[in-house]
């Protein structure tokens, strides 16, 4: 693992803390092909998209997300950086209980 | 032209050869009737072929998709693991946008795994974006185009509403395929296929049964798409019922559909176990018995009463039991089993007990009742088989068969009977038909005694 302990929490307090960016994270990561817009994104999550907007800037700027195009037709999609592509897995684990649904989150 | 499979056996004859490579397919039905299993079916098939495929999805999630498609035994994240495979959850405006561009994600998707087909699931949310008629039909014009003229054979499904009339998707498409989950008058469901449009190629035309086994989808045509050419069988085939075989003149002519009529208890079974039990006695021989009243246990117990080993039989591997309650069968599906078995075992002799069973799903519409008579006894003649069709007639009457056409399909007819003489039942039968054999007519008294059916007729009599 490429990651350092301190990016590892620090991206699991960031992630664990936002629902937003909980549910879109283990949607990303159980539906790794998703392309979509930002309106597409918070259909499938059923968040409204304002908060969805903001959610998907956060895991772009964390490294799992890519972002292409501009402006309403900008489509997001999973691509985890290479230092994070072997921890993701660890990560949905520590994200999520047994049964797959994520845990709740600290701060909502 | 290129053909590609669909994976489906029986859609691939339906089409003739399978689906045109590079064109476009419209699958559609009401919810649940399996438009989605057929087009992930169709990409497993070109996987399989070595063609990489792409699903497009607007409102199932990959991991339902995973799931259903693992019922099926497809191992579609495997598939994605290995690039064979990508499923995408997107919005039909990112299509749009995406695909009338020269580059963008799902494009290099495309060429990263290099997609040769691609299933949209559904079009019928493209409505997300218009409603207009006009405008829908200019997409989806554009979006076909654009990725035929990536090389890609496109299957898009639809969600068809009760009633719905022919739309602009049916003109653009190539090939149309319709699904639905019709009402039977028995009570029942069936899953119907159709083909409606195969632009550029032949189809056999109506709806076919079909239904989703452990591997997918089967489906089962209502007919045979090669006639095969007329063949001669020469010989007879003998029931070891040496009375019925003299009032056959020899035996039963092999390559014959015998309808074995009469009312309930007068031994038509009996009679059929008799020969089946006499032409196995040669061990080069095989027969196949279909049941759907009695359970095999019940007949091994009736056979064993007249000192016939049909478990030996069966151990041995020379006589096939097929047993299903006839409430569970589906004609189309049956008769594709008789085709597959005939052609697996290549028996000498298929008995059916009974007909009436086979063909109560249909039995409220006389045309459909005719088309099945007519498809089983192709079936058998086809493989050089002979058949024993027990046909249950009510008792008292002067009808041979319970449909008034199964006689005319088949070659010969065997009605057995009873009357009340001086207050003793006397039981009776006689050959009422048989083609391209010389036999004898009238009735002869018959008994069912400890050894089976005796027939009170010797060729000293006919002197």
């Amino acid at each position: 693992m490429d990651l350092t302990k301190h990016r590892f929490q620090a991206l699991l307090n960031s992630i664990g803390n936002s629902i937003i960016q909980l549910s879109l994270v283990i949607f990303f990561y159980r539906n790794q092909g998703a392309i979509d817009t930002v309106e597409g994104l918070a259909r499938w999550v059923g968040i409204n998209r304002q908060e969805v907007e903001f959610g998907l800037k956060e895991l772009e700027k964390n490294g799992i997300l890519n972002i292409a195009g501009t402006g309403v037709s900008a489509v997001y999609y999973y691509s985890p950086d290479e230092s994070l592509i072997e921890v993701m897995d660890e990560l949905i684990n520590q994200l999520t209980d047994r049964s797959g649904c994520w845990k709740h989150a600290v701060n909502g | 032209m290129l053909r590609l499979s669909t994976g489906i056996k029986g859609l691939d004859n339906i089409l003739c050869g399978g689906l045109i490579g590079g064109s476009s397919v419209l699958i559609e039905g009401s919810p649940g009737c399996g438009k989605t299993t057929l087009g992930v079916q169709t990409i497993v098939e070109g996987i399989n072929a070595g063609e990489p495929g792409l699903i497009l999805t607007f409102e199932q999630f990959a991991e339902q998709i995973y799931r259903d498609a693992a019922r099926f035994g497809w191992d579609l994240k495997t598939m994605e693991r290995e690039n064979k495979l990508r499923i995408i959850c997107t919005s039909p405006q990112v299509i749009n946008d995406q695909l009338l561009q020269a580059s963008g994600p799902i494009y290099q998707i495309i060429e990263n795994i290099g997609a040769k087909r691609i299933l949209i699931d559904s079009f019928t949310h493209f409505r997300r974006i218009t409603n207009e008629e006009t405008s829908l039909r200019e997409l989806m014009f554009s979006m076909i185009n654009s990725l035929k003229w990536r090389g890609l054979t496109v299957m898009l499904t639809k969600e068809l509403s009760l009633n719905e009339q022919s739309s602009f998707e049916e003109y653009l498409v190539d090939t149309i395929i319709a699904l639905s989950y019709q009402e039977t008058p028995t009570d029942g469901r069936r899953r119907l296929i159709e083909v409606l449009k195969s632009r550029g190629h032949e189809h056999l035309p109506g709806k076919h049964g079909f239904r989703f086994a452990n591997d997918g989808m089967q489906v089962y045509p209502r007919q045979t798409l090669n006639v095969p050419a007329c063949q001669d069988f020469q010989g007879t085939l003998c029931t070891g019922i040496d009375g019925l075989d003299d009032l056959l003149g020899g035996g039963i002519p092999v390559g014959s559909n015998m309808l074995l009529c009469g009312p309930a208890g007068v031994g038509k079974t009996t009679l059929s176990l008799q020969t089946i039990n006499n032409v196995l006695q040669d061990q080069s021989q095989k027969a196949v018995l279909f049941l759907h009243e009695e359970s095999p246990e019940h007949i091994f117990r009736r056979a064993d009463g007249f000192g016939w080993d049909l478990r030996g039989l069966v151990a041995k591997g020379q006589l096939v039991i097929e047993y299903e309650d006839f409430a569970q069968i589906d004609i189309d599906e049956y008769l594709f089993r008789i085709d597959e078995l005939m052609y697996s075992l290549a028996p000498s002799l298929m008995v059916l007990d009974n007909l009436f069973t086979l063909l109560h799903t249909v039995s409220h519409d006389f045309h459909l009742v005719a088309e099945k008579i007519a498809r089983l006894t192709r079936i058998v003649k086809d493989h050089g088989c002979n058949s024993l069709l027990i046909n249950p007639s009510t008792y008292g009457t002067k009808q041979i068969s319970r449909f008034g056409v199964e006689e005319s399909f088949c070659d010969g007819v065997i009605i057995m009977g009873t009357e009340s003489i001086q207050g003793v039942r006397k039981r009776f039968i006689e050959v009422y038909k048989l083609r391209n054999q010389k036999h004898v007519t009238g009735e002869c008294r018959m008994e069912i005694n400890s050894e089976g059916i005796n027939t009170f007729y010797t060729k000293k009599d006919l002197l």
